[in-house]
């Protein structure tokens, strides 16, 4: 049994072929905007979903232009889908090209077969995608700072502070942060309060690298 | 400092590319378009303000309907650009929905920094400098180098045993490549026998 991830714009074809090709079909779950044409594409899909008697469900996502926002939706139910142990799969043609993005970015994250479907002829195309494993890229101490950090986006400490939390050496929190400098996951910012003093918080969307 | 260079994805709109110029910076911009963008006002308007900044534009001609031809210009643009000392950001906002996708797959598989500039600059969380080929063992690299064409898992066994890969490593690897969809296995004649997939054929040679 498979389920069927998507992404929903204005054409129900862009999804349907793949409803068509998925052997063992469990569910399907889409993502749209809010936008009328959208909505319209929903019922149709909706309607061919019921007519076959396969379980579909319709997220309607408030900013299709959030690529972050989007991504975090989809990768939790991607992961809860997971957790039951059924395989995934994951049409990525329709909707804006952010919706689009933030669906392949998930895939590449976490491994996920990939189609497309093509504007005219409606051929699905299967993208050649495996995972791409960041986690092995990062050491145990590099997670744990990027997880603090994530945790702390919205109050990001300076690297004295950070060390402090970690109860790691200074000099150690220097090292790391130099290293996920480099690596590009977090970024130094001044402290607008003291421009002598620097902040050090997560990369945007950083919160998709850490499990 | 090495020198900056912007590969963006570019269909009709100048404004992508043009937003793109004003927050991400760069030294030299290389354009991934179809050959019909190269003919739209968008084109000159971009072509028009590099020639004021006394930059030449490159432009990377793709067919913006095919992953493949997408990619592998993204790809190549990034190769070439990188092996000649540059450092390079991508920015995929412009173009067809297929050309911002593959060029977002590149640029992971380069560990290449990648933006999006639509209303307000993003940039997506790439491992700088961590690539899709890092993730694969040295016998699975082995073997992707070794399957060009149809041959028996024994030979292949056999063959990169002698190079020193230990029988069940390089078993392994076969299994791993053949669950990522990489590689084909099927029994000719009574023998297991392991093919480039078709389908993927065109990106595993990438990755070699």
């Amino acid at each position: 049994m498979t389920v069927l991830f998507g992404t929903l714009g204005w054409r129900p074809q862009s999804l349907i072929p793949s409803v068509k090709s998925t052997e063992g079909l469990e569910r399907v779950v889409f993502y749209h905007s809010a936008h009328e044409k959208s909505r319209a594409a929903r019922a149709k899909v909706m309607e061919y979903c019921n007519a076959l008697g396969v379980p579909a469900a319709a997220v309607e996502v408030s900013d299709a232009f959030n690529l972050f926002q989007i991504a975090e939706r989809i990768r939790v139910d991607v992961l809860r889908a997971r957790k039951d142990g059924t395989p995934i799969r994951f049409n990525i043609a329709g909707g804006t090209r952010l919706m689009s993005s933030a669906a392949l970015l998930v895939c590449i994250l976490e491994g996920i077969p990939t189609t497309y479907v093509h504007d005219d002829t409606f051929e699905e195309v299967h993208l050649p995608l495996f995972r791409m494993s960041y986690a092995d890229h990062l050491s145990a101490k590099q997670k744990q700072i990027l997880a603090f950090l994530v945790a702390h986006r919205e109050r990001p400490p300076n690297e004295t502070g950070l060390a402090k939390a970690l109860g790691v050496h200074k000099s150690t929190m220097n090292h790391h942060v130099k290293q996920l400098l480099a690596k590009g996951v977090v970024e130094v910012v001044p402290d607008p309060k003291d421009t002598r003093a620097h902040h050090v918080r997560a990369a945007p969307g950083a919160e998709l690298l850490v499990s | 400092m090495a020198e900056r260079v912007l590969i963006s994805t570019f269909g009709l709109d100048a404004e992508k590319v043009l937003r793109s110029l004003r927050w991400v910076s760069y030294d030299r911009l290389a354009l991934l378009a179809g050959g019909r963008s190269a003919q739209e006002p968008g084109f000159r308007r971009i072509e028009a303000a590099e020639r004021a900044a006394g930059t030449g534009l490159e432009v990377v001609a793709v067919d913006p309907f095919d992953f493949r031809s997408c990619f592998e210009g993204a790809l190549g643009a990034i190769r070439r650009h990188r092996k000649a000392g540059r450092e390079v950001r991508m920015n995929v906002s412009g173009g067809t929905k297929i050309l911002a996708d593959a060029a977002l797959l590149a640029a992971f598989q380069e560990g290449v920094e990648v933006w999006h500039c639509e209303e307000r600059p993003l940039r997506l969380p790439v491992l700088r400098g961590v690539t899709f080929s890092d993730g694969l063992t040295k016998a699975e690299r082995a073997v992707l180098a070794a399957v060009d064409r149809p041959r028996p898992v024994s030979s292949l066994v056999a063959r990169l045993g002698e190079e020193g890969h230990r029988e069940a490593t390089v078993r392994s690897a076969i299994a791993g490549l053949h669950g990522d969809g990489l590689l084909s296995l099927s029994i000719r004649r009574g023998k297991a026998v392991v093919s480039p997939n078709p389908d993927v054929a065109w990106f595993v040679r990438t990755l070699r």
